[in-house]
């Protein structure tokens, strides 16, 4: 092959590392993204038993948001196999326990499910801040988009900016606010 | 026979009023409001603002020929040259109806202006809202500090910052908007997990196929 077409050949089936913030990402719509990175299916070479997946690389699994009352209500069951071996633990307990498998569950859930499944949870790497390994940050040249926007707190906007805001209303004549 | 108790009950609870007026308009300012000295135990209780309050009247001493007067002149508003402009006239129309604003429980800039600082909702009164849109701001700024995004609007013992809080209420969570019924019939969103496509299989390949044969005239 000449250059061109070598270069052309490293390009294509070559793997990009992808960089995922997590942080106020709801994990299961963040799953079906990460899913289809890692599958392939964002290339025009794909197919599905060759191993064309890329490499993301999941950060702040932390903090991670769930809707409403998920973190009390949602629940992982385990067996054992043992009689006597059923597990239920809600999603806050093992969120306390590892910060990661919320994700890691996640994601395995939405990939398909067959046997490519475990080479491409190989491709995963997630972890819980923003303190990742420097020969895994050296690899990374692409990030993907979050889904949700960040919300701002009130107490981390400037003074100056909620003092200056618009105002809805005029306070009343004779009343004394607190 | 109703009536009647009604007005029994009225006669009974009427406040007994032996301030004047004029003291008691410079009582809210809390400018004359002296602590009491001595309390039923003996001790001292201090009033003690920790918040600056807002004061409604200003003294203004003035002198003209040998006259000198001492007014109390109400104060303008810190809000006067911020306020939002009504676009429909119509005063029958609330502020948040005409702007026709789509509030997210993330719209914290909006949603702490309905707030004191102890973090509770001014009344409707005080707002001009109308019912609809004062139930909605409720359940966002109830969305909001479940959220744990306005910490700082909060009564003294509360834990409002949801790093101090225990167990699964330290998490991050989000709320969805649609869920507010008043809300529901006239924002309609796309759900969040209709943006990216699930992962279909694709069907198995037909072997062969069977198509009739063409019949040729002969």
């Amino acid at each position: 092959m000449s250059l061109t077409r070598r270069t052309q050949q490293w390009a294509t089936f070559g793997r990009t590392w992808y960089l995922y913030d997590m942080k106020w990402q709801n994990p299961f719509h963040s799953a079906r993204k990460i899913a289809y990175v890692l599958s392939g299916r964002n290339k025009p070479i794909f197919e599905d038993r060759t191993d064309c997946g890329d490499h993301v690389v999941a950060i702040n699994s932390r903090h991670i948001s769930l809707p409403g009352n998920e973190w009390e209500k949602r629940v992982y069951y385990h067996h054992t196999g043992y009689p006597g071996g059923a597990t239920w633990t809600l999603a806050h307990e093992l969120h306390a326990k590892d910060p990661t498998i919320i994700v890691e569950k996640a994601v395995y859930s939405a990939l398909d499910k067959d046997l490519t499944r475990h080479g491409r949870m190989r491709k995963l790497h997630i972890f819980p801040d923003d303190k990742v390994p420097e020969k895994i940050m050296q690899n990374v040249t692409h990030q993907l988009r979050q889904m949700r926007p960040v919300p701002v707190r009130l107490d981390h906007i400037p003074k100056d900016v909620v003092d200056n805001f618009p105002k809805i209303f005029d306070w009343p004549k004779d009343f004394v606010l607190k | 026979f109703y009536f009647s108790k009604q007005i029994n009950k009225m006669l009974i609870h009427q406040p007994i009023r032996t301030i004047p007026t004029f003291i008691k308009c410079f009582q809210r300012t809390n400018l004359f409001k002296s602590p009491p000295l001595y309390n039923f135990f003996g001790a001292t209780s201090l009033q003690i603002h920790t918040s600056s309050p807002r004061f409604l009247k200003e003294i203004v001493t003035t002198e003209d020929n040998n006259v000198i007067t001492i007014e109390g002149k109400y104060v303008e508003s810190p809000r006067q040259g911020q306020l939002v402009k009504n676009p429909i006239e119509d005063k029958k129309v609330c502020v948040l109806c005409a702007l026709n604003l789509n509030l997210k429980h993330t719209d914290v800039l909006i949603l702490s202006q309905f707030l004191r600082s102890d973090g509770c909702i001014l009344p409707r009164r005080i707002t001009g809202l109308c019912k609809r849109q004062q139930k909605i701001v409720t359940y966002l700024v109830a969305m909001a500090q479940k959220a744990g995004l306005m910490p700082n609007l909060n009564p003294k013992p509360s834990k409002m910052d949801p790093e101090l809080r225990y167990g699964p209420k330290k998490y991050k969570r989000y709320f969805i908007e649609d869920t507010i019924r008043e809300y529901s019939f006239k924002y309609k969103t796309k759900p969040e997990s209709d943006y990216y496509p699930l992962i279909k299989t694709k069907p198995p390949p037909v072997v062969f196929k069977l198509t009739p044969k063409k019949l040729t005239p002969n």
